[in-house]
Protein backbone atom coordinates (compact mmCIF):
# COMPACT_ATOMS: atom_id res chain seq x y z
CA UNK A 1 0.00 0.00 0.00
CA UNK A 2 0.81 3.68 -0.78
CA UNK A 3 0.58 6.00 2.29
CA UNK A 4 1.58 10.16 2.19
CA UNK A 5 4.11 11.46 5.04
CA UNK A 6 5.14 14.44 6.09
CA UNK A 7 7.89 15.21 8.66
CA UNK A 8 7.61 18.39 10.43
CA UNK A 9 10.18 21.24 12.06
CA UNK A 10 13.53 19.30 13.02
CA UNK A 11 12.17 16.04 11.61
CA UNK A 12 11.28 17.78 8.68
CA UNK A 13 14.68 16.28 6.87
CA UNK A 14 13.18 12.84 7.20
CA UNK A 15 10.00 13.09 5.01
CA UNK A 16 10.09 10.81 1.91
CA UNK A 17 10.47 12.43 -1.68
CA UNK A 18 7.22 13.57 -3.35
CA UNK A 19 5.93 12.37 0.78
CA UNK A 20 5.05 9.34 -0.39
CA UNK A 21 6.34 5.63 1.30
CA UNK A 22 5.10 1.99 -0.22
CA UNK A 23 4.39 -0.25 2.95
CA UNK A 24 3.10 -3.77 3.62
CA UNK A 25 -0.39 -3.96 4.60
CA UNK A 26 -0.71 -3.55 7.95
CA UNK A 27 1.95 -1.10 8.61
CA UNK A 28 2.14 1.04 11.56
CA UNK A 29 3.34 5.05 12.00
CA UNK A 30 5.85 2.94 14.34
CA UNK A 31 7.24 1.09 10.85
CA UNK A 32 7.24 4.23 9.25
CA UNK A 33 9.42 5.99 11.69
CA UNK A 34 11.89 3.38 11.66
CA UNK A 35 12.00 2.67 7.88
CA UNK A 36 13.48 7.06 7.50
CA UNK A 37 15.68 6.06 10.31
CA UNK A 38 13.94 8.68 12.72
CA UNK A 39 15.03 7.88 16.66
CA UNK A 40 11.43 6.94 18.06
CA UNK A 41 12.34 9.26 20.89
CA UNK A 42 12.35 12.41 18.36
CA UNK A 43 8.74 11.80 17.70
CA UNK A 44 6.74 13.41 19.79
CA UNK A 45 3.11 13.33 18.05
CA UNK A 46 1.82 11.69 15.54
CA UNK A 47 -1.69 12.58 13.08
CA UNK A 48 -3.14 10.11 10.76
CA UNK A 49 -5.89 12.03 8.45
CA UNK A 50 -5.21 14.47 10.22
CA UNK A 51 -6.53 12.72 13.62
CA UNK A 52 -4.62 12.22 16.48
CA UNK A 53 -3.11 8.86 16.66
CA UNK A 54 -1.06 5.92 18.15
CA UNK A 55 1.98 4.77 17.03
CA UNK A 56 0.40 1.33 16.30
CA UNK A 57 -2.51 1.90 14.67
CA UNK A 58 -2.67 -0.12 11.72
CA UNK A 59 -2.67 2.16 8.41
CA UNK A 60 -4.39 1.97 4.71
CA UNK A 61 -4.19 2.60 1.64
CA UNK A 62 -4.09 6.38 0.88
CA UNK A 63 -3.63 7.09 4.48
CA UNK A 64 -2.09 10.71 5.10
CA UNK A 65 1.10 10.51 8.15
CA UNK A 66 2.33 13.69 9.97
CA UNK A 67 5.03 12.73 12.15
CA UNK A 68 5.58 15.83 14.86
CA UNK A 69 8.68 16.44 17.25
CA UNK A 70 8.81 18.26 20.56
CA UNK A 71 7.70 21.98 19.91
CA UNK A 72 6.94 24.67 22.58
CA UNK A 73 9.01 28.24 21.30
CA UNK A 74 7.32 31.40 21.31
CA UNK B 1 -20.85 66.44 35.37
CA UNK B 2 -22.93 63.15 34.74
CA UNK B 3 -22.36 60.81 32.14
CA UNK B 4 -25.31 61.60 30.44
CA UNK B 5 -23.29 65.17 30.21
CA UNK B 6 -20.42 63.51 28.93
CA UNK B 7 -22.73 61.65 26.41
CA UNK B 8 -24.18 64.82 25.15
CA UNK B 9 -20.86 66.20 24.73
CA UNK B 10 -19.79 62.81 22.60
CA UNK B 11 -22.73 63.01 20.35
CA UNK B 12 -22.10 66.93 20.00
CA UNK B 13 -18.49 66.08 18.65
CA UNK B 14 -19.33 62.87 16.80
CA UNK B 15 -19.90 63.33 12.76
CA UNK B 16 -21.54 60.89 11.02
CA UNK B 17 -20.96 59.66 7.13
CA UNK B 18 -22.49 58.02 4.06
CA UNK B 19 -20.46 54.20 4.78
CA UNK B 20 -20.90 54.08 8.46
CA UNK B 21 -24.56 53.51 9.96
CA UNK B 22 -23.29 55.01 13.04
CA UNK B 23 -21.61 58.49 14.27
CA UNK B 24 -18.00 58.89 15.54
CA UNK B 25 -15.75 60.29 17.69
CA UNK B 26 -12.46 60.49 16.98
CA UNK B 27 -9.75 59.29 19.48
CA UNK B 28 -8.43 63.42 20.40
CA UNK B 29 -12.04 64.73 20.53
CA UNK B 30 -12.58 61.87 23.21
CA UNK B 31 -9.66 61.66 25.13
CA UNK B 32 -10.21 65.86 26.08
CA UNK B 33 -13.80 65.25 26.88
CA UNK B 34 -13.33 62.14 29.33
CA UNK B 35 -10.48 64.39 31.15
CA UNK B 36 -13.22 67.30 30.97
CA UNK B 37 -15.81 64.65 32.72
CA UNK B 38 -13.32 63.15 34.89
CA UNK B 39 -13.65 60.12 33.07
CA UNK B 40 -10.29 57.35 32.86
CA UNK B 41 -10.02 56.61 28.51
CA UNK B 42 -11.51 52.89 28.94
CA UNK B 43 -14.63 54.06 30.53
CA UNK B 44 -15.01 57.04 28.37
CA UNK B 45 -14.74 54.65 25.04
CA UNK B 46 -16.98 52.05 26.73
CA UNK B 47 -19.83 54.76 27.69
CA UNK B 48 -19.50 55.84 23.83
CA UNK B 49 -19.58 52.64 22.55
CA UNK B 50 -22.71 51.56 24.74
CA UNK B 51 -24.49 54.86 23.24
CA UNK B 52 -23.88 53.63 19.76
CA UNK B 53 -21.17 56.09 18.84
CA UNK B 54 -17.80 54.22 17.37
CA UNK B 55 -14.70 55.46 17.64
CA UNK B 56 -12.87 56.74 14.98
CA UNK B 57 -10.26 54.75 15.37
CA UNK B 58 -12.43 51.73 15.03
CA UNK B 59 -14.18 52.55 11.78
CA UNK B 60 -12.35 49.95 9.47
CA UNK B 61 -13.14 47.03 12.02
CA UNK B 62 -16.81 47.83 10.66
CA UNK B 63 -18.51 45.81 9.17
CA UNK B 64 -16.17 42.79 10.21
CA UNK B 65 -16.74 43.92 13.51
CA UNK B 66 -20.26 45.40 14.47
CA UNK B 67 -20.43 48.26 17.35
CA UNK B 68 -21.99 45.31 19.40
CA UNK B 69 -19.44 43.12 19.05
CA UNK B 70 -16.29 46.19 19.40
CA UNK B 71 -17.89 47.10 22.90
CA UNK B 72 -18.06 43.49 24.15
CA UNK B 73 -14.10 43.82 23.08
CA UNK B 74 -13.90 47.12 24.79
CA UNK B 75 -15.38 45.35 28.14
CA UNK B 76 -13.00 42.47 27.70
CA UNK B 77 -9.86 41.61 29.85
CA UNK B 78 -7.15 38.96 28.77
CA UNK B 79 -4.25 38.02 30.41
CA UNK B 80 -1.10 37.97 27.78
CA UNK B 81 1.58 35.49 29.09
CA UNK B 82 5.02 36.33 27.45
CA UNK B 83 5.66 39.14 25.69
CA UNK B 84 7.79 37.74 23.53
CA UNK B 85 7.65 36.86 19.98
CA UNK B 86 4.03 35.63 20.17
CA UNK B 87 2.81 37.96 22.79
CA UNK B 88 3.94 41.04 21.39
CA UNK B 89 2.07 40.75 18.08
CA UNK B 90 -0.78 38.93 19.59
CA UNK B 91 -0.62 42.77 22.18
CA UNK B 92 -0.39 44.80 19.05
CA UNK B 93 -2.75 43.04 17.47
CA UNK B 94 -5.57 43.25 20.39
CA UNK B 95 -5.11 46.58 21.22
CA UNK B 96 -5.18 47.68 17.49
CA UNK B 97 -8.70 46.03 17.00
CA UNK B 98 -9.94 47.20 20.80
CA UNK B 99 -9.38 45.06 23.95
CA UNK B 100 -10.71 46.81 26.62
CA UNK B 101 -8.20 45.43 29.34
CA UNK B 102 -4.62 43.86 28.83
CA UNK B 103 -2.51 42.27 32.31
CA UNK B 104 0.94 41.17 30.73
CA UNK B 105 3.14 39.16 31.94
CA UNK B 106 6.86 38.63 31.70
CA UNK B 107 9.57 39.19 33.74
CA UNK B 108 12.41 39.15 30.83
CA UNK B 109 14.15 42.00 29.67
CA UNK B 110 15.20 42.67 26.25
CA UNK B 111 18.22 41.10 24.24
CA UNK B 112 19.70 41.56 21.04
CA UNK B 113 18.66 37.95 20.17
CA UNK B 114 15.18 39.11 20.57
CA UNK B 115 15.02 41.52 17.51
CA UNK B 116 14.66 38.67 14.63
CA UNK B 117 11.04 38.52 15.81
CA UNK B 118 9.98 40.36 19.02
CA UNK B 119 8.18 43.53 17.77
CA UNK B 120 7.99 45.21 21.25
CA UNK B 121 11.66 45.34 21.12
CA UNK B 122 14.95 47.71 19.23
CA UNK B 123 17.75 48.42 19.83
CA UNK B 124 16.48 51.56 22.50
CA UNK B 125 15.19 48.65 24.60
CA UNK B 126 18.52 46.32 25.20
CA UNK B 127 18.28 45.39 28.43
CA UNK B 128 14.86 47.12 29.40
CA UNK B 129 12.17 45.08 30.76
CA UNK B 130 9.77 43.74 28.20
CA UNK B 131 6.30 44.82 30.32
CA UNK B 132 7.50 48.35 29.96
CA UNK B 133 7.65 48.05 26.91
CA UNK B 134 4.51 46.77 26.43
CA UNK B 135 3.48 49.48 28.20
CA UNK B 136 5.17 51.88 26.03
CA UNK B 137 3.92 50.73 22.63
CA UNK B 138 0.02 50.00 23.85
CA UNK B 139 0.06 54.00 25.36
CA UNK B 140 1.38 54.84 21.78
CA UNK B 141 -1.07 53.05 19.84
CA UNK B 142 -4.47 52.67 21.59
CA UNK B 143 -4.54 54.97 24.83
CA UNK B 144 -8.62 53.60 25.06
CA UNK B 145 -7.02 50.22 26.30
CA UNK B 146 -6.18 49.88 30.17
CA UNK B 147 -2.70 47.94 30.06
CA UNK B 148 -2.07 46.60 33.73
CA UNK B 149 1.65 44.68 34.17
CA UNK B 150 1.95 41.54 36.52
CA UNK B 151 5.02 41.53 38.79
CA UNK B 152 7.28 39.36 36.68
CA UNK B 153 7.21 36.28 35.48
CA UNK B 154 4.18 34.31 36.98
CA UNK B 155 4.45 32.17 39.38
CA UNK B 156 1.93 28.93 40.29
CA UNK B 157 1.08 30.84 43.33
CA UNK B 158 -0.05 33.65 41.28
CA UNK B 159 -2.50 32.43 38.94
CA UNK B 160 -5.44 31.97 41.10
CA UNK B 161 -5.95 35.81 41.72
CA UNK B 162 -4.70 36.28 38.02
CA UNK B 163 -7.18 34.51 36.13
CA UNK B 164 -9.87 35.41 38.31
CA UNK B 165 -9.11 38.79 36.89
CA UNK B 166 -9.76 37.88 33.31
CA UNK B 167 -11.97 37.03 30.74
CA UNK B 168 -9.71 34.95 28.75
CA UNK B 169 -5.85 33.85 28.74
CA UNK B 170 -2.89 33.94 26.16
CA UNK B 171 -0.47 31.72 26.13
CA UNK B 172 2.17 33.28 24.63
CA UNK B 173 5.51 31.19 26.20
CA UNK B 174 8.29 30.12 25.45
CA UNK B 175 10.34 27.24 26.09
CA UNK B 176 9.08 26.65 29.58
CA UNK B 177 7.23 24.08 31.45
CA UNK B 178 5.07 26.35 32.99
CA UNK B 179 2.77 26.11 29.76
CA UNK B 180 1.34 23.14 31.39
CA UNK B 181 1.51 24.93 34.75
CA UNK B 182 -0.93 27.69 33.14
CA UNK B 183 -2.87 25.41 31.42
CA UNK B 184 -4.10 23.31 33.95
CA UNK B 185 -4.66 26.51 36.41
CA UNK B 186 -7.01 27.92 33.46
CA UNK B 187 -8.82 24.69 33.41
CA UNK B 188 -9.15 24.28 37.05
CA UNK B 189 -10.20 27.74 37.33
CA UNK B 190 -12.99 28.07 34.23
CA UNK B 191 -10.99 29.83 32.16
CA UNK B 192 -10.58 29.85 28.24
CA UNK B 193 -6.89 29.33 26.81
CA UNK B 194 -5.86 30.32 23.32
CA UNK B 195 -1.53 28.90 22.99
CA UNK B 196 0.34 29.03 20.59
CA UNK B 197 4.07 27.53 19.56
CA UNK B 198 6.39 27.56 17.44
CA UNK B 199 9.92 26.51 15.88
CA UNK B 200 11.58 26.88 12.77
CA UNK B 201 8.92 27.75 10.14
CA UNK B 202 6.41 25.52 11.77
CA UNK B 203 3.98 26.42 13.88
CA UNK B 204 0.62 25.60 16.11
CA UNK B 205 -2.51 27.18 17.65
CA UNK B 206 -5.38 25.70 19.98
CA UNK B 207 -7.94 27.06 21.59
CA UNK B 208 -8.76 25.27 25.22
CA UNK B 209 -12.11 25.19 27.21
CA UNK B 210 -12.51 23.62 30.68
CA UNK B 211 -13.00 19.94 30.01
CA UNK B 212 -11.56 20.23 26.11
CA UNK B 213 -8.91 18.12 24.57
CA UNK B 214 -5.34 19.93 24.84
CA UNK B 215 -2.39 19.90 22.97
CA UNK B 216 -0.34 19.20 25.57
CA UNK B 217 1.41 16.72 23.52
CA UNK B 218 3.30 18.10 21.20
CA UNK B 219 5.05 20.20 24.57
CA UNK B 220 8.61 18.96 25.51
CA UNK B 221 8.82 17.33 28.93
CA UNK B 222 11.48 18.65 31.81
CA UNK B 223 14.93 18.37 29.78
CA UNK B 224 13.40 17.02 26.34
CA UNK B 225 15.15 18.70 23.82
CA UNK B 226 12.28 21.06 21.58
CA UNK B 227 12.33 22.29 18.04
CA UNK B 228 13.18 25.35 18.54
CA UNK B 229 16.62 24.65 20.43
CA UNK B 230 17.86 23.33 16.79
CA UNK B 231 15.45 25.61 14.20
CA UNK B 232 15.53 28.60 16.00
CA UNK B 233 11.76 31.07 15.73
CA UNK B 234 11.11 32.73 12.71
CA UNK B 235 9.76 36.01 12.83
CA UNK B 236 6.85 34.99 9.95
CA UNK B 237 5.89 32.11 11.61
CA UNK B 238 6.01 33.66 15.26
CA UNK B 239 3.86 36.69 13.34
CA UNK B 240 1.34 34.19 11.67
CA UNK B 241 0.57 31.63 14.41
CA UNK B 242 -0.14 35.12 16.83
CA UNK B 243 -2.31 36.75 14.01
CA UNK B 244 -4.06 33.36 14.59
CA UNK B 245 -3.90 33.68 18.07
CA UNK B 246 -5.66 37.24 18.09
CA UNK B 247 -8.37 36.22 15.87
CA UNK B 248 -9.39 33.37 17.95
CA UNK B 249 -8.90 35.74 20.66
CA UNK B 250 -11.73 38.39 19.03
CA UNK B 251 -14.04 35.28 18.19
CA UNK B 252 -13.99 34.43 21.59
CA UNK B 253 -14.12 37.71 23.30
CA UNK B 254 -16.62 39.22 20.97
CA UNK B 255 -19.49 36.19 21.50
CA UNK B 256 -18.69 34.55 17.99
CA UNK B 257 -17.42 31.16 17.96
CA UNK B 258 -14.19 29.74 18.79
CA UNK B 259 -12.99 27.72 15.67
CA UNK B 260 -9.54 25.84 17.53
CA UNK B 261 -11.47 23.84 20.21
CA UNK B 262 -10.20 20.49 20.13
CA UNK B 263 -8.41 21.20 16.78
CA UNK B 264 -5.10 22.52 16.32
CA UNK B 265 -4.21 24.58 13.47
CA UNK B 266 -1.05 23.81 11.83
CA UNK B 267 0.91 26.08 9.39
CA UNK B 268 4.18 24.91 7.82
CA UNK B 269 5.95 28.00 5.78
CA UNK B 270 8.40 25.37 4.59
CA UNK B 271 5.72 23.89 2.28
CA UNK B 272 2.98 26.33 3.03
CA UNK B 273 0.91 23.28 4.00
CA UNK B 274 -2.11 25.01 6.35
CA UNK B 275 -4.10 22.02 7.92
CA UNK B 276 -6.32 21.77 11.18
CA UNK B 277 -5.77 18.49 13.22
CA UNK B 278 -8.17 17.03 15.40
CA UNK B 279 -6.63 16.18 19.17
Amino acid sequence: MRVQVSCFASLSGFTPPDGRMELDTGSTPRDIIRKLGISENDVKIIFVNGQNAHADARLSDNDRVGLFPAIGGG
Amino acid sequence: MSESDFIRAVISASRTGQNYPFAWISGRNLLKLARTHGLDPLSAQQLTLRNGISLERYLRNYSSMTLKMQLALACSRILIVGAGGLGGYVLELLVRTGVGTCLVADGDVFEESNLNRQILGSMDHLGTSKQKAALERVRRINPFTRLELCSGFLESSDLPDTLMRVDLVLDCLGGTDFRKNLLLAAQKHGRALITGFVAGKTGLACTVYPGDKDPAAFWPDGREQSAEDLLGNLATIVCMIAAIQAQEAINVLSGQKPQLRNKVFLADLDTFAFQMLKL
